[in-house]
């Protein structure tokens, strides 16, 4: 067991050592100024509006599709080969349809990319959260709640909360990565198309704060998840 | 849609071939070095499962922190840890070499998916198993080879089509940490897409279709190999 725990602690800190030098960079007030400027706050919003909407349209579809009572096998080969299509190759399709529906450089266009690249995760988590529920407790919904959506809020959904959770958390860390997708798509100005310049020109302090921010994004919204789930 | 004089454009391109074969290289590295990473890791644990050990969830929860991070983000690590005065600034030389560079920030990145996807077979491990397992000393080792790897192999398989998919088409990491020459194969697409000549369009799409493709053979390959040594086994 020792050796193990030493094994596993070797790879945490090669994870974590990392993360520590760039929170380490962010110590420098000069830096944060630079940062924390008018368009940045407009790019903060615009990037957690767009993961936002986009978790919403891709959990509403992988809900529909985990709900039709579809074949469980069918649903994960979808959720697999959905997930095999990289995010470039999915921006150069959707580009060249959006643009031929004259849908190109569109706010839809941009959100409905990203709750595509999502799809996958949040279908598979979807599945597993469904698979938590148990019969019984199928049966017991249909006795006391005649609306489908009062069986869902009430007895389905505490019980998926887990598994919902997991998903839009891996679900947002994709929104906030896509850069290609973002900038082939639209003019939104995200925050990953804000940083990749200062990775350019190695300004690695700003990039450094601008990776912090992106740490904090995650943790607060998922927050704000769980709760909204929890009501 | 056409591709009119995309086969030509293609053809052409001084950047297409190598970037295929360097796009192809990459990723089968990552993709290995990934699923060593995670199965050593996958093996520690089940040691710790093994003896009992309280602290599992707490070393799995610490396993997936590079999953909360945005490939960008890996970028940034990357610079900060690899460049001269950085705590590993003394591989530097070896990552002027840029594959290196970019394989180590997708290795951060994609270890702990791939740790992530197969761990839950891992959690459904009988108790009765592991008390057998904690009764024959030394015997982690076989029950890892000979039982868990094929109860692990479908998550893995798929896991490594997704990293390799992933690697061989990305944009963010190569077009950030990527040298000039060769250049990975979507950022050979990009630039064909960017040069607004008649028919790059069409050649960039055609590029897509192809990079595509190779990921299908790729996997469909992955798998038959792996159904034939599984029919072999049963």
């Amino acid at each position: 067991m020792k050796a193990a725990r030493i094994w596993l602690a070797i790879l945490v800190a090669g994870f974590a050592v990392p993360l520590l030098l760039m929170v380490w960079e962010t110590f420098d007030v000069r830096v944060w100024r630079r940062v924390l400027r008018p368009e940045f706050w407009q790019s903060w919003l615009d990037t957690l509006m767009l993961a936002v909407a986009a978790i919403g349209l891709g959990q509403a579809l992988a809900l529909a599709v985990v709900w039709n009572k579809g074949p469980l096998r069918l649903s994960l080969a979808i959720a697999a080969l959905a997930a095999l299509l990289p995010p470039f190759m999915l921006a150069l399709g959707l580009g060249w349809l959006f643009i031929n529906l004259g849908l190109g450089n569109s706010y839809f266009a941009l959100v409905a990319a990203h709750s595509l690249v999502m799809f996958p995760y949040l279908l598979f988590f979807t599945l597993l959260g469904r698979q938590r529920v148990p019969e019984n407790v199928f049966h017991l919904a249909k006795l006391n709640a005649a609306r489908p959506l009062a069986r869902f809020f009430n007895f389905y959904l505490p019980l998926m909360r887990p598994a919902l959770v997991a998903g839009i958390f891996i679900g947002l860390t994709v929104s906030f990565g896509q850069y290609a997708l973002t900038l082939m798509l639209s003019n939104t100005v995200t925050l990953t198309v804000r940083l990749v310049p200062f990775l350019q020109s190695a300004d690695f302090r700003q990039a450094a704060v601008y990776g912090l921010i992106f740490l904090i994004n995650v943790p607060i919204l998922l927050a704000c998840t769980h709760k909204l789930l929890k009501t | 849609m056409s591709f009119a004089n995309g086969p030509e454009i293609i053809l052409a391109s001084r950047d297409w071939l190598p970037g295929l074969g360097y796009g192809l290289g990459t990723a089968l590295v990552t993709t290995v070095g990934a699923l060593l990473l995670c199965l050593t890791a996958l093996l520690a644990l089940l040691r710790l499962r093994v003896g009992r050990g309280r602290d599992l969830k707490i070393w799995m929860l610490l396993l997936q922190i590079p999953v909360a991070i945005p490939y960008a983000l890996a970028a940034v690590l990357m610079f900060l840890l690899l460049y001269p005065g950085g705590p590993l600034g003394f591989l530097f030389p070896l990552t002027l070499n840029t594959a290196w560079r970019m394989i180590i920030a997708y290795l951060y990145k994609v270890s702990a998916f791939l740790i992530l996807v197969s761990y839950p077979t891992l959690l459904r491990t009988k108790d009765d198993e592991l008390d057998l397992l904690a009764l024959q000393n030394k015997a982690t080792l076989p029950f890892f080879r000979y039982v868990l790897l094929p109860r692990l192999a479908p998550a893995l398989l798929t896991g490594c089509c997704i990293v390799f998919a992933y690697v061989f088409a990305a944009y963010e990491i190569p077009f950030i940490l990527g040298g000039r020459q060769p250049k990975m194969p979507a950022l050979v697409v990009a630039e064909t897409m960017d040069k607004l000549t008649p028919g790059s369009m069409q050649a960039a799409y055609l590029m897509g279709l192809i990079l595509l493709a190779v990921i299908a053979a790729i996997c469909l390959a992955a798998w038959s190999i792996w159904r034939y040594f599984d029919r072999r086994r049963a």
